[in-house]
């Protein structure tokens, strides 16, 4: 599904390049859940922005479902993101101004999906979600917890075949934060693919493989095994359902 | 989609009340500055457009040359209007237009000096539109004593009673029946008159003369559709050349000198008569002009001011782009987001598009309720009469539209365009960021905001300046204590006995009197002749006919020669005085000119040069002038009254009129206010700059102000730290207002050369003019300085003596 080949990038002033990511090849087959971690400033969530295509490499190719990223122009690939992704943040990233319900419909009008099926899309993710006693509240009435189900259901209400998590548990309690992981765990068990960013080895743990950044530079035993696949085949690995 | 956009627009306005309430404030005033001139500009605009015809009619006006340089005319000679009609066949219709002057007219006990009362050919109604309430258009001025009047006369005369077919009196002498109402006309009509009566009258009262090289008369035409206004006017400038020509070579006596003066003979076959033009009736009330100069047309003034109002509404939108911009740090998350979600980079530029058109609409509404408060005043000043009633309607709706939308996008195109810019990458990963990016233009704007703010300060500093050098001008008489009386209908046949009885009262000091307007003689003609004139030459100069005593009256001192005496019999209308003018065109000394012949309709002589004064406004420069005595002539008479007893005196000049002309009724007026109205115009532009200029200066310090707040919140920690390190509050207070100071010192530097430029233009309309001062500049500099360091330094002192605890403990 996603293939990197060579991904760089670094940030350039009149001196010096600071590189934040170094010569990255990775690729991530559809339905995985994969876990991205690295002490901070390592490049985690550049290189998660960068497979969000929210953020573009200095160099290197991006291919997402065979598609070409790094030659799309922004037209495209806003769309080719509007269909496929769904974000999570650490902080939720709500909208301040809207309510719950005006959070959750926000990607589905920017994608023109008609009203009467925005208006059952909206309502199945708050009833999924339990939080329809919610949905007229703001933001900042919520807790963090239900703020960031409110993000987790804003980035799955698209129906996003890849979701991308920078420490969604980062700022919630650990009951709080073992709710978010079932829930990521079950998107996945339906089909979804993953890719968080974490500092904690417990999160990591839900994952199908961990892959570890320093410095920019992609640093993991399983490194050398992946570049012979070919994910572009149309391989698909079933998912073995892991326990509910 | 637009729903979620206005949700969150209005959102926010609720959530930053301070701020929303400066940027609705400060377009709301911006928008009532343009609607106010946007109406002005479309009254200006509407004049004359009522006629059904409007398109094809147009003034007869002419262009002379003269030694002087081209005197543009818009009066025609008595006969051209037929002649036109005649022979020209591209004009359909022609009629002249003549105002006989003031007219007593009476109907019974009802007895009013009329002055809008104007003399005009039948097919007026077919070329123009003045509807009629009563009577039939095609007849209604075909009888010599028919009398059209307006509603309001009607009432006027007639009260309630039927007026139609009621005989009234002109002048005690000529009866006249009313034979048709008209509306009345509506105000931005060129042409304004009371009654219309039969041209003809004007050959009943003695004024028509048939020579069409002497011009008295309006005449308008109108021209078949395909005519062609510059060829038609080509046309008559022959028709006019070609009969003046046959006017003259038919005198025997010059066809006698003819004969023994070849010089003449070539001079009489090379005569070309003036250059006609047509001026088209609907640019009457913007771009006429009379005389030498083409300066003070009114389409300057609508220039002038629709680009003040724009400035000011560009001072409004500036500071809406500044705060939304200097906000760009609260609003740049949502941003990200927005773009994390799928928004497209368009999209987010809708929104916050849309987000500036509702402000500018609520600040729509809020100018609306200004624009109400302020009508009278603006009517003061400018001299119209809005009312509501003509704003609500169709057009001037539009331009409310116009100017709201205009608002919304020119505000919002700058913070859309930045906003929207933001990489989600950076903002979200960042937590803040975005601030720092737009201060640049930021800073640019604020400084073009002040830049015009300072501008139209120096700007209403020079107009003010040149009024008040015009007022206090010197005028070469002393105009003070001076009255004038006008001699209307019969009396001016009784003014010996009025000049005889007044002067017996020791409080009347001196008497004289002109034949036109004393305080603005415009009647002028190129007829003169002396000894050593270049004879292929033309000079226009003024011509006055004045009673002795004319100099010794006024208070004009002589240059040479001496004044008008009675004991001279020449003097009694052989005798010419001139002003200094003349004996410049004569290339003489005043000494040398005095005895000099002087042949102008009379053979005469110079007796005495007067020194240049003001017999017309300060506006126009000082032109050639000669006068000579011509009791038959006298329309006005002047008196001087005595000193310190001015309202004694008045009253005893009252009852001398009173005496001498029981019939007609007392009327004066004092030079003094002659003087004031002739700079209303340039005191109410004067007004005008100066309530523009004041509005500009309180919206871009609003401006100021909002923008000191955010820099104030974005640099709280900077200012913490600073404090931890041993700053003192007055040391923040002078960092902090440091740097707005910088601005404004180089809005100065900026706008000063504009505003040299642009005033010392201004006042070269003018022929006598005050200069610019540096001082104006300076001041100017000083005073927007201080006036932006007390905007900045409310929340420059807040900011320093805030607790640095407070600001660092949440880092």
């Amino acid at each position: 599904m996603i293939r990197l080949r060579g991904i760089t990038k670094y940030y350039a002033n009149a001196f010096v390049k600071t590189f934040v990511l170094r010569n990255i090849d990775l690729d991530v087959k559809e339905g995985e859940f994969l876990t991205i971690m690295g002490p901070s400033g390592a490049g985690k969530s550049t290189l998660l922005y960068i497979l969000g295509m929210l953020d573009e490499a200095c160099e290197g190719e991006y291919f997402f479902c065979g598609q070409a990223v790094h030659e799309l122009n922004e037209k495209k690939r806003t769309q080719l993101h509007q269909q496929n992704i769904g974000f999570v943040f650490q902080s939720y990233h709500l909208i301040d101004e809207l309510t719950v319900y005006e959070n959750l419909e926000t990607p589905l009008l920017y994608k023109k999906v008609k009203p009467d099926e925005r208006k059952s899309l909206v309502a199945d993710a708050l009833d999924r979600f339990r939080i329809v006693a919610k949905k007229d509240l703001f933001p900042n009435q919520l807790s963090g917890g239900q703020q960031q189900l409110v993000a987790v259901a804003r980035a799955v209400i698209i129906q996003p075949r890849l979701i991308l998590a920078d420490e969604p548990t980062g700022n919630l309690n650990s009951p709080q934060g073992e709710e978010i992981m079932a829930l990521f765990k079950k998107l996945n068990c339906e089909g979804t693919t993953i890719i968080q960013v974490t500092h904690s080895e417990k999160n990591a743990s839900h994952s199908d493989r961990v892959i570890h950044l320093l410095d920019g530079w992609m640093n993991n035993g399983e490194k050398s095994a992946l570049p012979g696949e070919n994910p572009g085949t149309g391989k698909r690995k079933k998912k073995h359902p892991e326990g509910t | 989609m637009f729903n979620n956009y206005l949700k969150v627009a209005w959102r926010n306005i609720i959530l930053h009340k301070g701020y929303s309430f400066l940027n609705v404030f400060g377009l709301a005033v911006g928008m009532a500055c343009a609607l106010f001139v946007l109406f002005w500009v479309q009254d200006e605009l509407s004049f004359d457009r009522f006629h059904a015809n409007a398109g094809t009619l147009y003034r007869v006006e002419q262009d002379q040359a003269t030694g002087q340089g081209k005197f543009h005319v818009n009066l025609t000679p008595y006969p051209l209007g037929p002649a036109l009609k005649a022979e020209i066949p591209e004009i359909k219709e022609a009629t002249r237009a003549a105002f006989p002057g003031d007219l007593l007219v009476r109907y019974g006990e009802n007895a009013f000096f009329e002055s809008r009362v104007l003399a005009v050919d039948p097919q007026v109604f077919r070329m123009f539109t003045f509807p009629l309430l009563k009577g039939d258009p095609a007849t209604v001025l075909n009888r010599p004593a028919s009398l059209v009047i307006s509603e309001n006369m009607a009432r006027k005369y007639f009260g309630s009673a039927e007026p139609m077919g009621k005989n009234v009196t002109i002048n005690n002498a000529h009866a006249f029946t009313v034979t048709g109402v008209m509306k009345n006309l509506p105000l931005n009509s060129s042409l304004s008159f009371d009654m219309l009566v039969p041209f003809d009258f004007v050959k009943t009262l003695g004024q028509y003369n048939d020579s069409l090289g002497r011009n008295f008369i309006w005449t308008f035409v109108q021209l078949h559709p395909q005519g062609h206004a510059a060829t038609t006017g080509a046309k008559i400038s022959r028709l006019v050349t070609n009969r003046i020509v046959a006017e003259i070579g038919s005198d025997p006596e010059l066809q006698k000198r003819m004969q023994g003066d070849p010089a003449l003979r070539k001079r009489f076959e090379n005569y070309r008569g003036p250059d006609f033009s047509l001026m088209p009736l609907v640019d009457l009330k913007l771009f006429a002009h009379f005389g030498f100069s083409r300066n003070n047309m009114g389409i300057q003034y609508v220039v002038a001011f629709s680009i003040i109002a724009l400035f000011v509404l560009l001072i409004a939108c500036i500071n809406f782009m500044n705060l939304a911009t200097a906000r760009s740090v609260n609003r740049a998350r949502e941003v990200g987001l927005r773009k994390v979600v799928g928004a497209r980079r368009r999209s987010i530029i809708g929104q916050f598009y849309s987000e500036s058109i509702l402000t500018a609409l609520l600040a729509a509404a809020a100018s609306f309720v200004l624009v109400l408060l302020f009508l009278p005043v603006f009517n003061g000043l400018s001299g119209k009469t809005m009312t509501l009633a003509s704003l609500w309607q169709g057009k001037s709706l539009l331009g409310i539209l116009a100017v709201t939308l205009f608002t919304g996008i020119v505000a919002g195109s700058y913070p859309a365009l930045f906003l929207s810019s933001f990489q989600p990458a950076k903002v979200l990963k960042a937590g803040r960021s975005g601030g720092a990016k737009g201060a640049l233009l930021r800073k640019s704007l604020v400084v073009l905001q002040f830049g015009i703010s300072i501008l139209l300060l120096i700007g209403m500093g020079v107009v003010a300046r040149q009024v008040d050098y015009m007022r206090n001008k010197k005028l070469g008489y002393d105009k003070d204590q001076l009255i004038y009386l006008p001699l209307r209908g019969e009396t001016f046949s009784s003014y010996a006995a009025l000049k005889e009885q007044l002067l017996r009262n020791p409080r009347v000091m001196n008497v004289t009197a002109t034949h036109q307007e004393p305080t603005s003689i415009g009647s002028n003609g190129g007829g003169a002749d002396w000894d050593g004139k270049d004879p292929g030459q033309k000079f226009l100069i003024g011509n006055a006919s004045v009673d002795f005593d004319y100099p010794e009256t006024l208070k004009i001192e002589m240059a040479a020669g001496r004044t008008f005496s009675r004991k001279f019999a020449m003097d009694s209308g052989k005798s010419w005085m001139v002003n200094e003018e003349v004996t410049k065109l004569m290339g003489l000394d005043p000494a040398a000119a005095v005895g000099k012949r002087f042949t102008w309709g009379v053979e005469g002589t110079i007796v005495g040069v007067m020194k240049n004064f003001h017999y017309q406004s300060v506006r126009s420069a000082i032109e050639p002038l000669a006068v000579i005595v011509a009791p038959e002539n006298f329309r006005f008479a002047i008196v001087r009254l005595k000193a310190g007893e001015v309202p004694a005196s008045l009253q005893d000049v009252r009852k001398t009129w009173q005496r001498v002309f029981p019939q007609y009724p007392f009327e004066y007026r004092f030079f003094d206010e002659d003087f004031g109205r002739m700079y209303q115009a340039d005191e109410s532009m004067g007004s005008l700059l100066k309530a523009f200029a004041g509005l500009a200066v309180i919206i871009a310090c609003l401006g100021l102000f909002g923008l000191a707040s955010y820099t104030a919140e974005q640099r709280t920690k900077e200012i913490g730290v600073r404090k931890f390190l041993g700053a003192s509050s007055p040391g923040i207070v002078l960092l902090f207002s440091k740097q707005f100071a910088k601005w404004v010192l180089l809005a100065n530097l900026l706008a000063w050369p504009c505003a040299y430029i642009l005033t010392k233009n201004w006042l070269q309309g003018f022929a006598y003019r005050s200069t610019v001062a540096w001082w104006l500049f300076a001041l100017t500099g000083a005073g927007t300085l201080i006036i932006a360091l007390l905007t900045v330094s409310f929340q420059a002192v807040r900011a320093a003596r805030a607790n640095p605890v407070d600001s660092l403990r949440y880092e």
